[in-house]
């Protein structure tokens, strides 16, 4: 888990809990606990050993959405090249990143997914770079301030909805989601029809709690 | 305050990073005038961080053959402490020459702040792809509409700016595939509305609709376009073979 005696280092200060980032797996998260919103923040300062902590926990879950993900094939090393980019983007960018307006995991995910779609362009010949990946997809939120415990109750409010999934949803959102997959090829590779699918991720979205109040009613369209 | 959005699944395959860039454009120009549209973005986001970030959480969402995909160890595929060191590597090599910034891709540019400040009013994004407007092309249509095609760094779509004169009428045509706009500036009108600056409408393939401009002022829009035009009426049959899909 701990790199070599030279990084160890440069550590400049042990963060509190430092035993906490790898021995999670198998336990049932604390609902609403956010462990890594304090460490980015410290990340921000340089901080190797809180760096460290965060690689260790978000390196093998930035490889899984990359393996899950449909990426050409040719492109050996992406889920690594992927992680690497996006942890030396974590080091550079944590002093931009506000916790009053998002939480780690949101703005870690952002990262990951814009530096996913840049890798891709880099591949394809078309891309004239007259627009970046985060011109597009900005990576700041600039709306609604958050409180750490407001992240926290929307967390837990998350998890207990998740439980009342009915299967057929549960399916459709990981591809969606968890998978990266459009909806198009979700309804071929669960041999429905595009409107059924449309209309699982709307209810299970609505179950989660994730729609904006004026979209509740909203229908196909 | 727009009136008219993008469907939740289309703000959720553009959170997912999914959809295509020219479509993901029209989100985002789009989200520049929506309040409620990036509410619910940042909310797609949170779920989105949620389940990267927990694997708990995802993996109660896999079937179980996924799950195991995401947690095998790919051949060829480092550890992760070695891939640790590679990165402190990286990083110690990057903070020593810590002006070489930009040899990594996708350092946001001022330019668009700049572009900005001559156009206020249009999204960053837009006001960043018209940046030098001599560049603009713009072709007649007919009497009432002008449109210029923008270079959006893709070739599946045809991303254009239209412009319509105040008052003036489109001629009336089908879509044979998808055409998504956002209103930037005035307003125009169909039979199903009326759309003005910030709307996102989607039409889908052979949807005919025969669209206006309100009198008040001239009506520029955003319009991506995965597939020609089909223009319905007589004049319509002679302008057709010059609507040719040209991805830019």
């Amino acid at each position: 888990m701990l790199a070599s005696n030279q990084q160890q280092q440069k550590r400049l200060k042990i963060v509190k809990d430092d035993d906490h980032s790898t021995e999670q797996s198998n336990k049932k998260p604390e609902s609403g606990e956010d462990r890594w919103t304090p460490l980015l923040v410290s990340v921000a300062d340089k901080n190797r050993a809180a760096f460290e902590q965060l690689f260790n926990h978000f390196a093998p879950l930035i490889r899984g959405y990359s393996r899950s993900k449909p990426s050409p094939t040719e492109m050996t090393g992406f889920a690594d090249e992927l992680v690497q980019e996006v942890m030396i983007k974590i080091w550079q960018k944590a002093h931009s990143f506000n916790p009053e307006k998002a939480s780690a995991s949101t703005w870690i995910f952002t990262l990951v997914r814009n530096c996913r779609v840049d890798m891709l362009r880099r591949n394809n010949r078309h891309n004239n770079q007259t627009l970046e990946t985060d011109d597009i997809w900005p990576i700041e939120s600039e709306d609604t301030p958050i409180t750490h415990l407001q992240q926290s109750r929307d967390q837990e409010r998350l998890f207990k909805a998740a439980e009342t999934l009915p299967p057929e949803q549960m399916s459709v959102i990981s591809k969606v989601f968890v998978e990266g997959k459009t909806h198009t090829e979700t309804a071929s590779e669960l041999g429905l029809p595009l409107g059924t699918v449309k209309s699982r991720v709307r209810l299970a979205l609505k179950k989660l709690q994730v729609m904006v109040t004026h979209r509740i009613n909203e229908v196909d369209l | 305050m727009s009136q008219h959005h993008p469907s939740i699944n289309m703000l959720a395959e553009y959170c997912a990073g999914t959809l295509g860039m020219a479509e993901a454009l029209s989100i985002s120009a789009h989200l520049h005038y929506c309040h409620s549209c990036r509410c619910q973005v940042e909310n797609l986001n949170r779920l989105n961080g949620t389940l990267l970030s927990d694997e708990n959480f995802s993996q109660a969402f896999q079937e179980p053959s996924a799950a195991k995909a995401h947690t095998a160890v790919n051949h060829g595929e480092q550890s992760i402490d070695s891939l640790l060191q590679s990165t402190l590597n990286r990083i110690d090599a990057l903070d020593n020459h810590s002006s070489s910034e930009t040899t990594l891709s996708g350092v946001p540019i001022q330019q668009a702040s700049i572009a900005n400040k001559i156009r206020k009013d249009l999204p960053p994004v837009i006001a960043k792809l018209i940046v030098k407007p001599r560049f603009l092309r713009w072709k007649k249509l007919s009497p009432a509409m002008e449109a210029a095609k923008l270079s959006a760094g893709q070739n599946e779509c045809e991303v254009s700016l239209i412009k319509i004169k105040a008052g003036g009428r489109v001629l009336e045509h089908d879509h044979r595939g998808n055409e998504y706009t956002v209103v930037l500036r005035g307003a125009f009108s169909d039979q199903d509305g009326i759309y003005s600056a910030g709307d996102f409408i989607h039409r889908k393939p052979n949807e005919i609709h025969a669209p206006c401009a309100t009198a008040d002022a001239d009506c520029l829009c955003l319009t991506v376009v995965d597939a020609p035009l089909k223009f319905t009426g007589l004049i319509g049959c002679l302008i057709n073979p010059f609507m040719k899909l040209q991805p830019s």
